[in-house]
This record gives structure tokens, C-alpha cells and sequence, in this order.
């Protein structure tokens, strides 16, 4: 745990703002294995062989951030496969796009574990009666499956999505929504992710959050704006700080 | 390698280890096996052992293979080159730091992750660990890390791989053979793991001669290793027997030991890890062993203490270590300073004083055995005898389904057989025990509906030897012919499925069993379904089916449906739109299904219907009742492989039973598997103890 600004930290948080994907899990291996299961049907079903596959869903998928911006539906794999599909040349096809979607979800979720004392943690914040709001892009389907999946809905109090706001995190509605579902809060405001920008970034300026980026493989430290508050690659150490204060 | 850098355990023990390193040089290595190693670096040849011997060094200096050579000789190499034989001595604690680090990796994957930090800890910061690795000197963690490759293997059911590990640890260390009659026993305990035993078998064999017999040809390797006193050590503690006779004690303990293990037959991967721990520890205890020998049961008892929820287990293991490092002070070679080699050897051996006529010494290791001997009995009480695995498996679980004829009961029969493997389960079918042959004119007075048409009390008789782990003979019904065929043998199995029109109608069957589901279909979708079933694969004409689905009805009433109120669990299949079954022509693989689920035991199904909503992606609704019974009715589609990854969460101890390659299915039936999934782990839960 690296405390940057310690001084900020004088006690323990009236609400706390959690991000969900690679903050509470490890994206990588998930992604990964969703997307091969994806190209292994594209491969199998549709003929479609996995460099093409690799290509034109990269293509696919910068051409739909591009049009859509950063809103959830950029994220959505049925639009990323219903897109790959069309651009190899086979048209619009709902029933492959459909099981692409599945296949990728299924996969991802099989391999999907959160991080040792994620629970724990959240446990510990639910004892001390600290509410917390799972703040998160992505479209409010598929989150809320990985919300019954990884059991979080026990621990969570509320979740906003940022398919209910207009747009993805930086963006200030979905940490303003996120503290007027709560009724409004006033006083201290942790956000805990691992995204310098969207998270650290965005929580600050948003709501005045202080802020604590999860650190781990692949994930750079903020620096500039971005710097968080603080910085842990464990969630065993949040929770001794938590304790601390 | 990232995370090690900012683990503490690992941080603290290595800081302990570097500093033990730099500090003490000991002896046995200085005086035994530096010599040996800075010889065969100097000249190295085929025979380094008969080398020695003709340069006059001392046969006892060296009692290890080729592999020993493999493992120590680039340090010593370096060693050599950089400070002669002072730098290959220090070479031997460098390369066994280097190898000490590969087991602290193998046994982080070897313990659960929730269990990690104590069984490294109890390992990484023992007393055992550092003495014997770093004072006193001794190279024992080599073939321990290969045996404990083994078993990660192994935990991944790779039985395979696990042998080459195994059977290198005992060509490297001739003593690790005393943990593999337990893998074997292991193996040949879990049908699904049984077919695997020849393959680790041969495996291991070919490693061990391989590696073994080229070197027994080497007079020098037959005189310093296959020679070595230490071999004689297992017989020392005897007690005599008269006539000139005695009884080994070491021995007799640990064919006892692996005698229970037979008895305890089906046993899981923690209570082999434990059985091992208890072997070793028994070895350690009943031989004057040398220290080394405690490295050998030092990660496998570390698993077991992460494991254990009795704090006096972590209470004994702490004493054992320090009176072990006391003793050994005591009684046998330490080190000198590294930097100050003038000042003599550093041991406790004039504390060593006579106490009530006898040494200090001997007081200290009666202690250390006794106490040995409790952490011995407390592993086994705890992890053998006490364990879920193992109270869940003494008697074979049986499910007994019953439902009308076209119910879906072989169906859901073949579907939990592809669960737990052909080898863990076994099927017996009513309709095996129908007293008469299709054509037999007392069909014409009696259904097969009528209990009277039926041998239930065969049928009874012949489930409670299947419930004893005995297998049966019986007559099968040939559906194709209408005739029973000669007797077959029905195989004992962990478990045995039940099905027929009869399963929970006789008492004493229905006391047999462990779960009792009615299947409950639907009865439009039932003759549906039969309809089809008996015109299509059994090539009855349709007229004659109607009129005997009709003639049935009143016995239906009378001696099946009755049965639903005997079950724990009814299942039940329905179409989710009444018109796709108007059509006798529908395929049933076209047909939306949906799953009611009544569980008349107030059970709580919360995380099963949430694992199914957000895995499977059905659509669920639960109901109570108020005499305690719970209804799901659950609908989707769910794929394969969400299935799978569903019974994943919801296997919970019954994962150990589960095949290594469960078929799962997709639809409907793969709802069904889960349903009985968590109905075995619910029971396996209730056996265990809680």
C-alpha cells in the first residue's frame, strides 16, 4: 500500500465507489479466453479462419468506438461480432452473432476469479456500514451477471452502469448518479479501480473522491491528473489500511 | 517471480536463509560432499564415485546418484573456479537455496489458495527448513521438490506426468519410495482415476531403472550409495522377539499405516498428501534418521496445518520443530562461522548432560516422538477419519428415480452416470425385474404398473448388496425382443442409480437410498413422448401404445403417482407451449422445455438460482409453500459448456467425485444434472458432518 497523499486520509470513508472489471478481477485471462472461444466458433462454424477472424474484429471494433464514442454500447460484444461478421463478407447474422456472444460470455465468465480478499474487503466495509456503489462501463446485462456470478450483489449496496448515464467513466454522471442513488453523501468518498484515467481521473474531478488505484500486471500507475491518492496491489493491504484508519 | 518480491513470507525466510548462508558453513558439507563434488569437477568422468574412491577419499563422503551430480554439480563448477573447494562448499548452500525457492513456488500451488499463506509459512519459517538446510547442511529438499512436482501433477489428475517427477525423486533419493505404495493406493481407490494406476506404474518403473540400473554397474556407486549405512537405519529400532528374533518397528508401522490406507480406499488428494506426511513422519520418528529426513515430511505436514482447524495441531508442530532443532544441536554435525572457520564447530553438544542416568539427549527425543506421534495421529483423525471425502464415501450413495413409463428416467439415469464417469456409477433398471416376457399371457390380467408383475423384493435385495460395495447379477430386459436376457453382472460402483415405475414404492428400497426423485412429466408431454419412444425405436404400432397408455391409467393412479410423495425431490418437464405437442410428428430435440422443481425439504436455493441465472441465463422463479416445500420452474437454453462452468460453482465436495471428463449436456438436460449436482452436493455435505 503507497499512500501519496497521506494527509487526505484522515479517516475512514463515508461511501466507497468501486470499479468492477480488472479492479476486482483480472481482465486479461477472462478477455482472453472469451475472445478465443469466439474465434474458435467464428473458425468453426462460419469457416471463418483466425487471422481474418483477429483482423476484421479489430477493424470492427475501432470503427464502432469510433461511432458510437464512449458510451456502453462501444463495449458490446454482440455489436463487435455482428460487425466481424459483416465485414468478412457474410452479412448480417443474428443467430451466429447471438452464440458468438454467448460463446465469448460463457468463456470469460468460466475463467473469470476475483482477486484474493476481494470479499473480504467488502465484508469489512459492510460491518462498518460504509455503502458502496459498483461504478462501471459496459452495457447493465452482462454486469449484472458478473455481479450474481462473483456473489457481489451481497456486499454491494447499489451498481450504476454506465449504460444508465450518457456516457463510459470519465465522464462525471456515472459517479454523480452513483452518490445520488445513495441519497447523497457528504463527507469522504474512496473510488478503488485500476484505471488512472476513467477512475482516478474522473472520480476526483467528478465528486471529489479520494482515490486508490488497484495496481497489477499491465496496469500503470497514474501520473500527472492521474495520479491516484493511493496505490495497493492487494487487497489483504486495503484492508489493513481500511482497519488503520 | 513479481509477486515473490512483495510476499513477506518469502521475503522474511529468505533474509533468514541469506543470513544462515553467509554465516555458518556446515560441516557435513565442508567435510563429505564438497570433497566428493570439487574432485568430479577437477576431473569429471563416467564413474565420479569409483574416481573418488581410488583418489582415496572416504566412501561415505557421497551416498547420491547421478542426479544429485545433475543438480549440484554446475555450482559446484562455478564454485570451483571462483574459490576452490571453499567456494564449491558454498556452492552447496547456494544451489540448495536455488532449489529451496522451486519448492516454495511447488508448494504455494500445491496448497488451496485460501489455505496458501499457512502452508508456506509452516514450511518457508520452520526451525526444520533452516537448520537442516542451512546449519546443518543437508541436500535432502532436492528430492523433495521433485516428489512434490509430483503430486501438483497429480492434484491435476496428470498421473502420467506425475510419474516422472515421482520416479526421478526416488532414482535421485532412494527414500521417497515410501510415498509412492500411497499414490498407487490412491489411484486404485477413485474409479475415476483407477484406469490411470498402469500408466503411473509403468511410468515410474522406467524412470527409476532408467536412471538407476546404468549406474548399478559402477562398483564405486554400489559402494558409496547403494552401500550406505543410512539404508540400515529402517531396521535399527527393533524389539526383540525371542529365539534370536526381532521385530522391526519402522516397518510393521508403516505397512500398518499403508494398511489403513487400503481400508480407507476412497480416498481424496488432501488425505493422500496427509497419509504421506504421516509416512514420513513415521519414518522420522521410529529410525535414530539422520535430519535431513524431516525436510521429507515438512510440506506435506504444511498442507495438512493450513488445513487443520485445531490450533493444537500448529501448537505441536511448533514444538516438534524446536526440540527437533534442539535435539539435533545436541547430537549431531553443525557449522562453523563462514568467516571465522578457526573458532571450531558450533553445536550444542555440551549441553547434552546426564539426566536421572541418562542422556539429555535421549530425554529430549522420547519427547520429540511422542509428540511426533500425537501430530501423527491428529493428522490422521483429522484429515482420514474425520474427513468429508472420506465419511462421505464409506458406503456408496444410491438414487433411486421412479416415474411413470417415458418419464425421462433412463434418461436422467445416463445423465448422471455421464457426470460421475461409467467407472463411479452404476445403473440398475426396473424394468430388468418385470416378472414375464412381453408375449407372456399375464399381461392381459396385470400391467407393468401392477408392483405384483414385478420382483421388487429381487430388486431390493439386489440394490443392498450394490449399498455393501458388492456387485450383482441380474437378468436384463431386452426392449427389443420383449425377453430378459441370461444373468449379468451389474458392477459395484460409488454410485448406483435406481430407476424404474417401482423405485420408491417398497420400504426397504426406499431406506436404501439417499435421494429419491420422482420424475413428474408432464402428462400430455409424457404420452407425447412415449408415443414416439415406442413406435420409432421400439417398433410397437401406434394403435397399440394409445390403448395401452389408456388401460394403464387407473394403476398410473393408483400404485405410480402415489410414489411422488415418498421422493425429496420432483422433477418435472413440461412444454413451455402446449400446441408444439399436438403433433406427433415434432422431433423432441424442437420442443422448448421448461424444468419445475418441487424439493419438499425447505432447502435454500438462492446461490443455485443465481448461479443458474447468471452462468446459464435462464429464466427462474421460486416459489415456497407453507408446509416448507419449494418449487423452481426454471427456463433457457443454456449451452454445454455453461453447464459445465455452472456445476463448477455448484459441485461444492462433491467436486472429488465428479468424472474427469463429465459430459455435460446442453437444454434441459443439462438443467437436470445440475439439479441432481447440487442434490449430491447437498448430500455429500450432510454426510461430512455438517
Amino acid at each position: 500500500m503507497k499512500l501519496i497523499n497521506k494527509s487526505a486520509f484522515d479517516g475512514r470513508p463515508d461511501c466507497v465507489l468501486l470499479d468492477l472489471d480488472n479492479t476486482l478481477y483480472d481482465y486479461t485471462l477472462p478477455h482472453a479466453a472469451g475472445q478465443a472461444a469466439a474465434r474458435d466458433y467464428a473458425g468453426s462454424q462460419l469457416s471463418i479462419d483466425a487471422d481474418t477472424f483477429d483482423t476484421a474484429f479489430n477493424v470492427s471494433r475501432q470503427e464502432l468506438k469510433h461511432r458510437l464514442g464512449a458510451t456502453a454500447s462501444s463495449h458490446s460484444r454482440l455489436l463487435y461480432y455482428q460487425r466481424t461478421i459483416e465485414r468478412v463478407g457474410l452479412a448480417t447474422q443474428p443467430f451466429a452473432a447471438l452464440q458468438m456472444e454467448q460463446a465469448y460470455w460463457s468463456a470469460f465468465l468460466s475463467e473469470a476469479v476475483l482477486f484474493e480478499d476481494v470479499l473480504e474487503f467488502l465484508d469489512d466495509l459492510r460491518i462498518a456500514g460504509v455503502p458502496v456503489v459498483i461504478v462501471t462501463d459496459l452495457t447493465a446485462q452482462i454486469q449484472h451477471r458478473k455481479l450474481l456470478y462473483f456473489g457481489l450483489h451481497r456486499y454491494a449496496d447499489w451498481m450504476v452502469t454506465s449504460e444508465e448515464v450518457k456516457a463510459d467513466k470519465p465522464a462525471p454522471e456515472a459517479f454523480e448518479l452513483a452518490l445520488a442513488k445513495l441519497g447523497g453523501i457528504e463527507g469522504r468518498i474512496w473510488m478503488v479501480g485500476d484505471n488512472a484515467e476513467r477512475d482516478v481521473l474522473g472520480a476526483r474531478e467528478a465528486v471529489g473522491a479520494l482515490t486508490l488505484q488497484k495496481l497489477h500486471n499491465g496496469v500503470a500507475e497514474g501520473t500527472g491528473r492521474c495520479q491516484p491518492d493511493a496505490t495497493f496491489t492487494r487487497f489483504s493491504d486495503l484492508r489493513r489500511f481500511f482497519a488503520s484508519l | 517471480m513479481r509477486e515473490l518480491g512483495r510476499d513477506p513470507i518469502f521475503l522474511g525466510g529468505l533474509a533468514v536463509r541469506l543470513a544462515q548462508l553467509a554465516l555458518f558453513a556446515p560441516v557435513i558439507q565442508e567435510v563429505w560432499f564438497a570433497p566428493f563434488l570439487a574432485r568430479f569437477v577437477e576431473a569429471p568422468g563416467m564413474a565420479p564415485w569409483s574416481d573418488f574412491l581410488a583418489s582415496g577419499g572416504d566412501a561415505r563422503a557421497f551416498p547420491y546418484g547421478f542426479l544429485y551430480i545433475l543438480a549440484y554439480g554446475p555450482g559446484a563448477a562455478i564454485g570451483e573456479l571462483l574459490a576452490g573447494e571453499r567456494g564449491v562448499a558454498l556452492s552447496l548452500s547456494v544451489t540448495t537455496l536455488v532449489i529451496d525457492i522451486g519448492l516454495y513456488l511447488a508448494l504455494s500451488r500445491l496448497a488451496r489458495r485460501e489455505e496458501r499463506r499457512i502452508s508456506l509459512a509452516a514450511y518457508w519459517l520452520s526451525p526444520i527448513t533452516l537448520y537442516v538446510g542451512y546449519f546443518h547442511g543437508q541436500l535432502d529438499v532436492f528430492p523433495v521438490l521433485l516428489l512434490t512436482a509430483g503430486f501438483l501433477f497429480l492434484r491435476n489428475h496428470h498421473a502420467r506426468w506425475a510419474a516422472y517427477p515421482m520416479g526421478l525423486a526416488v532414482a535421485a533419493k532412494a527414500s521417497m519410495i515410501v510415498a509412492l505404495p500411497f499414490v498407487v493406493v490412491y489411484l486404485l481407490g477413485q474409479a475415476r482415476l483407477k484406469a490411470k494406476l498402469p500408466a503411473f506404474g509403468l511410468a515410474t518403473i522406467f524412470v527409476i531403472a532408467a536412471l538407476m540400473l546404468p549406474s548399478y554397474s559402477l562398483e564405486g556407486f554400489r559402494t558409496m550409495v547403494l552401500g550406505t549405512p543410512e539404508l540400515t537405519k529402517i531396521t535399527q529400532l527393533a524389539v526383540p522377539y525371542g529365539g534370536g528374533l526381532f521385530l522391526f518397528i519402522f516397518p510393521a508401522a508403516y505397512f500398518a499405516l499403508l494398511f489403513t490406507a487400503w481400508r480407507v480406499r476412497r480416498m481424496n488428494f488432501e488425505a493422500l498428501v496427509a497419509f504421506v506426511a504421516a509416512a514420513f513422519l513415521l519414518l522420522y520418528c521410529l529410525t535414530p534418521a539422520s535430519p535431513g529426513w524431516a525436510l521429507w515430511f515438512t510440506p506435506f505436514l504444511a498442507v495438512h496445518l493450513a488445513r487443520s482447524h485445531a490450533p493444537r495441531a500448529k501448537l505441536l508442530y511448533i514444538g516438534f520443530s524446536l526440540a527437533f532443532v534442539v535435539l539435533h544441536l545436541m547430537i549431531s554435525q553443525g557449522a562453523e562461522l563462514r568467516l571465522a572457520p578457526g573458532l571450531g564447530e558450533l553445536n550444542l553438544a555440551g549441553l547434552d548432560i546426564q539426566v536421572s542416568g541418562a542422556a539429555l539427549s535421549s530425554w529430549l527425543l522420547s519427547a520429540l516422538v511422542l509428540v511426533g506421534g500425537v501430530l501423527l495421529a491428529q493428522t490422521l483423525r483429522e484429515r482420514i477419519f474425520s474427513g468429508i471425502f472420506h465419511r462421505a464415501t464409506r458406503k456408496p450413495i444410491i438414487v433411486n428415480i421412479a416415474g411413470d413409463s417415458g418419464a425421462g428416467k433412463d434418461t436422467l439415469s445416463d445423465l448422471i452416470v455421464d457426470m460421475l464417469g461409467p467407472a463411479a456409477a452404476t445403473e440398475v433398471s426396473g424394468d430388468d425385474y418385470h416378472i414375464w416376457d412381453r408375449h407372456k399371457p399375464m399381461w392381459q390380467a396385470l400391467t407393468h404398473l401392477n408392483p405384483k408383475a414385478n420382483h421388487l423384493d429381487r430388486l431390493t435385495e439386489d440394490v443392498r448388496e450394490l449399498a455393501r460395495g458388492r456387485p450383482v447379477r441380474a437378468r436384463h430386459y431386452d426392449h427389443s425382443v420383449g425377453r430378459m436376457t441370461k444373468p449379468l453382472s451389474i458392477p459395484a460402483a460409488d454410485t448406483v442409480v435406481v430407476s424404474g415405475l417401482h423405485a420408491l414404492y417398497p420400504r426397504a428400497l426406499i431406506e436404501l437410498s439417499d435421494l429419491r426423485i420422482f420424475l413428474d412429466m408432464d402428462e400430455d408431454l409424457r404420452r407425447f413422448l412415449k408415443v414416439r419412444r415406442d413406435v420409432t425405436q421400439r417398433g410397437h404400432p401406434l394403435e397399440k401404445v394409445i390403448s395401452s397408455l389408456d388401460r394403464r391409467a387407473p394403476d398410473r393412479e393408483r400404485f405410480i403417482l402415489p410414489q411422488r410423495e415418498r421422493a425429496t425431490l420432483i422433477l418435472s418437464l413440461e412444454p413451455r407451449r402446449a400446441r408444439d405437442i399436438a403433433d406427433v410428428e415434432t422431433a423432441p430435440e424442437q420442443l422448448e422445455l421448461r424444468l419445475r422443481v418441487q424439493s419438499k425439504r425447505s432447502e435454500d436455493f438462492a446461490r443455485l438460482s443465481e448461479i443458474l441465472v447468471a452462468v446459464c441465463g435462464v429464466f427462474l422463479v421460486e416459489k415456497r409453500w407453507q408446509d416448507g416445500g419449494v418449487e423452481l420452474l426454471i427456463e433457457g437454453h443454456p449451452t454445454a459448456r455453461e453447464v459445465a462452468n455452472a456445476a463448477r460453482h455448484i459441485a461444492g465436495d462433491f467436486k472429488d467425485f465428479l468424472s474427469l471428463s463429465p459430459v455435460w449436456h446442453d437444454g434441459a438436460n443439462g438443467l437436470l444434472q445440475l439439479m441432481i449436482l447440487e442434490q449430491f452436493s447437498r448430500l455429500v455435505a450432510i454426510r461430512g458432518g455438517y
